[in-house]
C-alpha cells in the first residue's frame, strides 16, 4: 500500500508525462508541417500565378474574402450588440435573441455552407462567388462577434455613462463618444478572432466561394482561400503539367506553413490588444 | 436638445435597430432554410426510410442515411473516449500542478493549436497516418481509426483549454479549506476541485463533441468516404459531415439531392441540440448545488 505522499508523487509524475508527451506530439506535428513546407517557400511560389502552381490567387482571395466579410460583419454585430445592451428592454424577446445567437454559435460550420448554397448561391447571386462566400462567413461569425462585442460594451463601468448623461450628453452622443471608444479594444479582439476563423474555415466556403484559380476582380468572381487551396491540392488529381501527387502534397504543406504562421500572428495580436485593454480598465478602476 | 442633435439621436437609434433586425432576420432564415429543406428530404424519402434506410443513390434519386449516422457517432465517440481522460489530466496538470513558467508556455501554445485550420490536421492525417495504418494494420489506410486519431488531436486543445478554465474557476477558499483539514493536494483535487468543476468539465466535453461531430474537412480527407456499414475500425466509412462535403458542389443544382444533404444537416443539428441542452441542464443543476 502506497503512502499518501508517494501516491501523490506517482500521480504527479503520470500527469507530467501525459502532458509533456502530448505537447511533444503536437509540436512535432506542427514542426513536420514547417520542415516539409519550408523548402517550397520561394518567392516565386508564394507570389506566382496560381494557374502555374503559385499562391497568388489564394492570398488575394483570402484578403478579399476577409475584408468583404468584415465590411458586413462589423456594422451588423456592433449594431446588434449595441441594441441588446443599450436599447433593448430586458424582456423575453431580448432573451430569445440572445439564446438563439448563442445556440447558433454551436452549429457545425458545414451547415452554414449548406445555408449559403441554398440562399446566397442559388437564390441571390446565382453563382458561387466572393460575395456569396463572405455572406456565408458573416452568418457564421455573427453569433460569436455579437457575444464578444456585447461583453466589451458591458465591461464599461456604468458610472462613465452616467457621468456623460450628467453632463447633458444624449444617449447617441454617449454611445459614440464614451461607449464605443472604450469598447474598441474588446471589439478589435473579436475582429481578430473572426479573421482567424475566416482564414481557417473551409467547409462553409466549399460551394459558396467558387474555386477559380484566376485572380478575382469583382465580388461576383469566384476565388479560393489559402485553406481551400490546401484542400484542393491535397484531394484533387494533379492538373498542372508535370507535377506528381507528392509535389502537390508538399505544396499543400507549404500552404499549411503559411496558415499556421498567420494563426500564430493573429493570436499574438489578439493577446497584445487584450492585455493593453485589461491594463487600461484596471487603471481607471 | 437642438434640432441636429435630435436628428442624429433618431438616426442612430434607427440605424442600430435596422442592424439588429438584419441579424435577427439572418438567424431566422438559417433556421427556416435548414428546417424547410430538411423536412422536404423527410417527405421525399419517407421519414423512416430516410433515417433507417441503407441506400444513397443520386441516379435513382433515393436517399437514406443510417450508415452516415452510425459513422458520425462511432467516430465522435471513439475520439471522445481517448481524448477526455487525456484532456482532463492535462487540464488538472496545467491548473494545479504545473509551475508558472511551464503554464505560461503551454497555455498560449494550446490557444494557437485551437485555431489551427482543420484542413492542416486532415493533411497531416493523409500524409502521416494513412500510409502508416495501411502498412502496419492493413486495410486501405483511409479508415475510421484514422479519422478518430485525427479528431483526437484536433479536439484535445479545445478540451484542455475549456477544462482548465473551469478548474481554475473553483474558488481557492474551497481548496484552502480542504488543505487546512489535512487532505493532501491529490485528495483535494479528487474530492473537492473536480466535483466543484463538474459542470464546466461536462460542458467542455459537450463543446468538443460538438466540434468532433461537426468537423467536416479533416474527417473527409482521411475517412475514405465510402457509403457502407463499417465492420471494423480499419474499414473506410462516411459521416454526416463528410457526406455533405463530398457532394455539396454537385448538389448546387438543387432538388432532391440538395434536400437530402439538408436532411443530413438537420439530423446533425438535432444531435448537437441534444448535446447542448444536456450541457444547459447540467449547468443549471450545478448552480443550485453550489
Amino acid at each position: 500500500m502506497l503512502t499518501k505522499n508517494s501516491q501523490q508523487n506517482l500521480v504527479w509524475s503520470i500527469l507530467w508525462i501525459i502532458t509533456s508527451l502530448l505537447m511533444l506530439v503536437l509540436i512535432l506535428l506542427i514542426g513536420f508541417v514547417f520542415v516539409k513546407g519550408a523548402p517550397e517557400m520561394k518567392l516565386s511560389f508564394i507570389f506566382g500565378a496560381t494557374t502555374n502552381g503559385g499562391l497568388m490567387t489564394p492570398i488575394v482571395g483570402t484578403l478579399y474574402l476577409t475584408i468583404m466579410t468584415l465590411i458586413f460583419l462589423i456594422p451588423l454585430s456592433v449594431g446588434t450588440a449595441l441594441y441588446l445592451s443599450e436599447y433593448a428592454k430586458q424582456n423575453w424577446f431580448t432573451e430569445f435573441i440572445r439564446y438563439s445567437l448563442s445556440s447558433l454559435a454551436g452549429i457545425p460550420s458545414i451547415i452554414f455552407g449548406l445555408f449559403g448554397v441554398a440562399l446566397f448561391v442559388m437564390i441571390w447571386f446565382k453563382k458561387a462567388s466572393i460575395i456569396a462566400g463572405s455572406f456565408t462567413l458573416t452568418c457564421l461569425a455573427l453569433p460569436f462577434m455579437v457575444a464578444t462585442t456585447e461583453e466589451a460594451i458591458r465591461s464599461i463601468p456604468k458610472a462613465w455613462r452616467e457621468a456623460s448623461y450628467g453632463l447633458g450628453a444624449t444617449k447617441w452622443y454617449t454611445i459614440i463618444h464614451v461607449v464605443l471608444p472604450n469598447a474598441t479594444p474588446g471589439i478589435l479582439t473579436g475582429v481578430i478572432m473572426s479573421i482567424g476563423r475566416v482564414i481557417a474555415e473551409t467547409a462553409p466556403l466549399l460551394a459558396t466561394a467558387g474555386f477559380s484559380a484566376f485572380l478575382p476582380v469583382s465580388p461576383l468572381d469566384g476565388t479560393r482561400t489559402l485553406a481551400l487551396h490546401l484542400f484542393y491540392l491535397a484531394t484533387e488529381a494533379p492538373t498542372v503539367g508535370g507535377l506528381t501527387r507528392n509535389d502537390l502534397l508538399s505544396q499543400a504543406m507549404a500552404v499549411g506553413t503559411v496558415l499556421i504562421l498567420l494563426i500564430i500572428l493573429l493570436n499574438f495580436l489578439a493577446r497584445m490588444i487584450f492585455n493593453h485593454f485589461n491594463q487600461k480598465v484596471r487603471g481607471f478602476r | 436638445m437642438s434640432k441636429p442633435e435630435q436628428f442624429s439621436e433618431k438616426l442612430g437609434k434607427n440605424l442600430i435597430f435596422i442592424f439588429a433586425s438584419i441579424s435577427l432576420l439572418i438567424l431566422l432564415s438559417i433556421v427556416f432554410f435548414i428546417f424547410r429543406d430538411g423536412f422536404l428530404a423527410f417527405k421525399e424519402n419517407g421519414f423512416f426510410h430516410f433515417i433507417f434506410g441503407n441506400d444513397w443513390s443520386v441516379q435513382d434519386n433515393t436517399f437514406s442515411i443510417l450508415p452516415l449516422i452510425v459513422g458520425s457517432l462511432v467516430v465522435t465517440l471513439g475520439a471522445l473516449i481517448i481524448s477526455v481522460p487525456i484532456g482532463f489530466s492535462c487540464a488538472v496538470f496545467l491548473a494545479e500542478i504545473a509551475p508558472e513558467k511551464v503554464r505560461n508556455i503551454v497555455k498560449p501554445a494550446i490557444d494557437i493549436l485551437v485555431g489551427i485550420p482543420s484542413v492542416v490536421f486532415g493533411l497531416l492525417g493523409m500524409i502521416l497516418l494513412v500510409p502508416y495504418i495501411r502498412n502496419h494494420y492493413g486495410g486501405p489506410g483511409l479508415s475510421i481509426l484514422t479519422a478518430i486519431i485525427v479528431l483526437i488531436l484536433m479536439i484535445l486543445p479545445t478540451i484542455i483549454a475549456q477544462a482548465e478554465d473551469s478548474i481554475r474557476s473553483v474558488p481557492s477558499s474551497y481548496k484552502n479549506a480542504s488543505l487546512a483539514l489535512g487532505a493532501t493536494h491529490l485528495q483535494t483535487i479528487w474530492n473537492v476541485i473536480l466535483p466543484c468543476a463538474k459542470s464546466g468539465l461536462v460542458s467542455s466535453v459537450i463543446l468538443s463533441s460538438g466540434r468532433a461531430i461537426g468537423e467536416a474537412m479533416a474527417v473527409y480527407m482521411v475517412i475514405g468516404n465510402t457509403f457502407t456499414f463499417p465492420k471494423s475500425l480499419l474499414d473506410p466509412s462516411r459521416t454526416l459531415t463528410s457526406n455533405i462535403v463530398g457532394q455539396i458542389e454537385e448538389a448546387t443544382v438543387g432538388g432532391a439531392h440538395l434536400h437530402a444533404l439538408f436532411g443530413c444537416g438537420l439530423i446533425l443539428l438535432f444531435i448537437v441540440f441534444i448535446l447542448n441542452s444536456y450541457s444547459f441542464f447540467i449547468k443549471r443543476r450545478g448552480c443550485r448545488s453550489c
